[in-house]
């Protein structure tokens, strides 16, 4: 009573506006529990990034690569000197930034995609084999997992840069080469415990053929922990690919990249701030989206490595 | 004790031999060796191109070819440097003081950082300082650190003026080693206190803690006896992984801050096709990597008993 009394109006203490606090509260609380158990947020970024990697052609307002110099440097359009034709500014010879923005995620997720699918396929298959022969197999594919993943990336990446050039086909390699063992080291735990299940002796006994086995028994049951994998290395995959691109080794020129966008604006940071911001926001939102959903995907599919919060 | 010690001294050696096995590949891959050695190899002078021929025996099989490049490397002839026109090892030593200065004001920081603070994070969890630690790590590990390089830039030492924006100058001055050992420690300290505050709560979780602490011992007490010595194994063994982002880092914010390191060396030989600098570079961490880790696995072994004889 007296915190009614303490309000001007007495208002406050009306049925209807407490039952509306507590509807509101309750409501609150159902959509916080939301957000919390269904990535609803990392799902929202990683959408936009595939529909602008499809559509990229037909929402961009500009083309990428038109140049207009009277429109060189124009800020976003929010401030006093910039443009509503440029939402994101120009760059320094007058390129729609927000459009190279959207074919940079067109870049980024092509990039991502393919390397994923060769790192993911070729872990998968060696993770496999080393998990169900185990012994000699096992320690072979292991060693080479284990030595691949001790070599300084960077390093093997700027070397096979000199030596092949800069393209899209060395980029993809690169990336999938970074990619496979971390599917080799999840798919072999997985399978070194399956083999000894009893239906994969059955398969065995009843004279089915190891191809069979490995395909037919083992393969569906790795498909979660492959599908995890993925989804974990999907930030990572995009920040390297960005980081190479920035040092002039992933994607060439003209192409937009957001690695490359950024490495531009440093050069025009004095004057334009937002050639080299955009692009690196738009790295960054989508790293942080993979990283969660990838942590999401695997609390829901695997809880057995589930991290403790 | 002596099988793991010289198993571990196995994979070294494997890593070693790996690195120098995949660089001689790739050298041999891209079609006559010697292509990479030359600076304008369109018009090959006859005399240099008959002497490397001679260098890297190329009338013999491959696999002595091999052989000779590395004995050529184990006694530290990298052969000249195609832009300085001098032996790669003195442009290296040149420059790997400063690469080693910086990482050491970085790996200190990430771990005087990242270290305590997921300890807090842990033992205070679910409170603000916990959401504020796990924010600043999950920034750190998703944010591009040539971005943030470059950010830092912008305002620091475009707009407030507070910092330089990119030098290492002469000596040791506080004032430069600011911004790139904070961009760079970053994510080593993001790394760090997620593991630190994993392991942390998972031996508070632990039987030996509860009974500790239901036995009417102290909270400060089991934080101090019974739980950072056992939480702090797992950071120290990934110490090794963090160190290969490390390598990466290094050589982006070398980049981004003009800083006279090994990896923004390693970047301009990319850029001046210079090759023997580059794949001196390359050996020289992967010596440097393969001997970290081996040092790491020993220590971690001399902690922890239970890992010698798994």
């Amino acid at each position: 009573m007296k915190i009614a009394e303490s309000t001007p109006t007495g208002r406050a203490n009306s049925l209807g506006h407490r039952l509306g606090v507590v509807v509101l509260a309750a409501w609150a609380q159902e959509v916080f529990f939301f957000l919390r158990r269904w990535p609803v947020i990392p799902g929202m970024v990683l959408g936009t990034l595939v529909v602008c990697a499809i559509f990229a052609p037909w929402i961009s307002p500009h083309d990428p690569y038109q140049n207009t110099l009277s429109d060189r440097l124009v800020p976003p359009a929010w401030t006093a000197e910039g443009h509503s034709k440029y939402l994101l500014g120009t760059d320094w010879i007058g390129r729609d930034q927000l459009s190279r923005i959207i074919h940079g995620a067109r870049v980024s997720a092509g990039v991502m995609a393919i390397a994923l699918s060769v790192g993911m396929t070729v872990g998968t298959i060696l993770g496999m084999l080393a998990g169900y022969f185990g012994r000699h197999v096992d320690e072979t594919i292991m060693r080479i997992v284990d030595t691949w993943a001790a070599l300084p990336f960077i390093m093997v990446a700027l070397v096979i840069r000199l030596i092949f050039g800069q393209s899209y086909g060395v980029l993809v390699i690169l990336l999938a080469l970074l990619s496979w063992p971390g599917a080799v080291r999840l798919v072999r735990a997985e399978a070194l415990s399956l083999r000894t299940r009893d239906y994969v002796a059955m398969a065995k006994v009843s004279g089915a053929s190891t191809p069979r086995i490995l395909f037919k028994h083992i393969l569906p049951s790795v498909w979660n922990v492959v599908l995890v994998t993925a989804s974990l290395q999907m930030g990572g995959i995009i920040l390297v690919e960005a980081t190479l691109s920035f040092l002039n080794v992933g994607i060439p020129a003209p192409t937009p990249s957001w690695g490359s966008m950024t490495s531009a604006g440093k050069d025009y940071l004095k004057d334009a701030w937002w050639v080299a911001m955009f692009p690196g926001l738009a790295i960054f939102f989508v790293v942080m989206a993979g990283n969660f959903f990838g942590d999401w995907l695997r609390d829901r599919l695997d809880p057995t490595i589930r991290q403790i919060n | 004790m002596r099988t793991f010690v010289l198993r571990r001294l196995f994979y070294a050696f494997l890593t070693v031999v790996g690195g120098t096995l995949l660089l001689f590949i790739l050298s041999r891959m891209a079609g006559d060796p010697r292509v990479l050695y030359m600076d304008d190899y369109s018009k090959p002078d006859p005399e240099v191109w008959e002497r490397l021929g001679e260098k890297f025996h190329l009338d013999k099989p491959v696999p002595v070819q091999y052989a000779y490049w590395v004995w050529d490397i184990t006694r530290g002839e990298f052969g000249e440097s195609i832009a300085a026109t001098r032996p790669v090892e003195d442009v290296i030593y040149s420059r790997l003081w400063n690469s080693i200065q910086l990482g050491a004001v970085a790996w200190a920081l990430g771990t005087l950082v990242g270290v305590p603070l997921g300890m807090l994070s842990a033992v205070k969890r679910g409170q603000p300082i916990d959401y504020l630690g796990r924010a600043l790590a999950l920034t750190g590990q998703s944010l591009p650190s040539f971005w943030v390089a470059i950010m830092a830039i912008l305002v620091f030492a475009e707009i407030l003026g507070w910092l330089p924006s990119a030098t290492k100058g002469e000596g040791f001055a506080v004032r430069n080693f600011v911004m790139p050992a904070v961009v760079l420690g970053w994510l080593p300290a993001a790394s760090y206190l997620r593991l630190t505050r994993s392991s942390m709560l998972e031996v508070l979780d632990s039987e030996y803690v509860k009974f500790a602490r239901s036995k009417g011992v102290g909270m400060t007490t089991v934080l101090w006896k019974h739980t950072f010595r056992n939480a702090l194994l797992t950071p120290l063994t990934f110490s090794a992984l963090l160190l290969l982002g490390f390598v990466t880092g290094t050589t982006v914010v070398e980049v981004v801050f003009a800083w006279p390191g090994l990896g923004r060396l390693a970047v301009e030989s990319v850029w001046g096709n210079d090759f023997p600098v580059l794949s001196a570079i390359m050996l020289m961490m992967v010596v440097l990597y393969a001997v970290v880790v081996l040092a790491l696995d020993l220590l971690y072994a001399l902690v922890d008993p239970r890992i010698r004889y798994s």
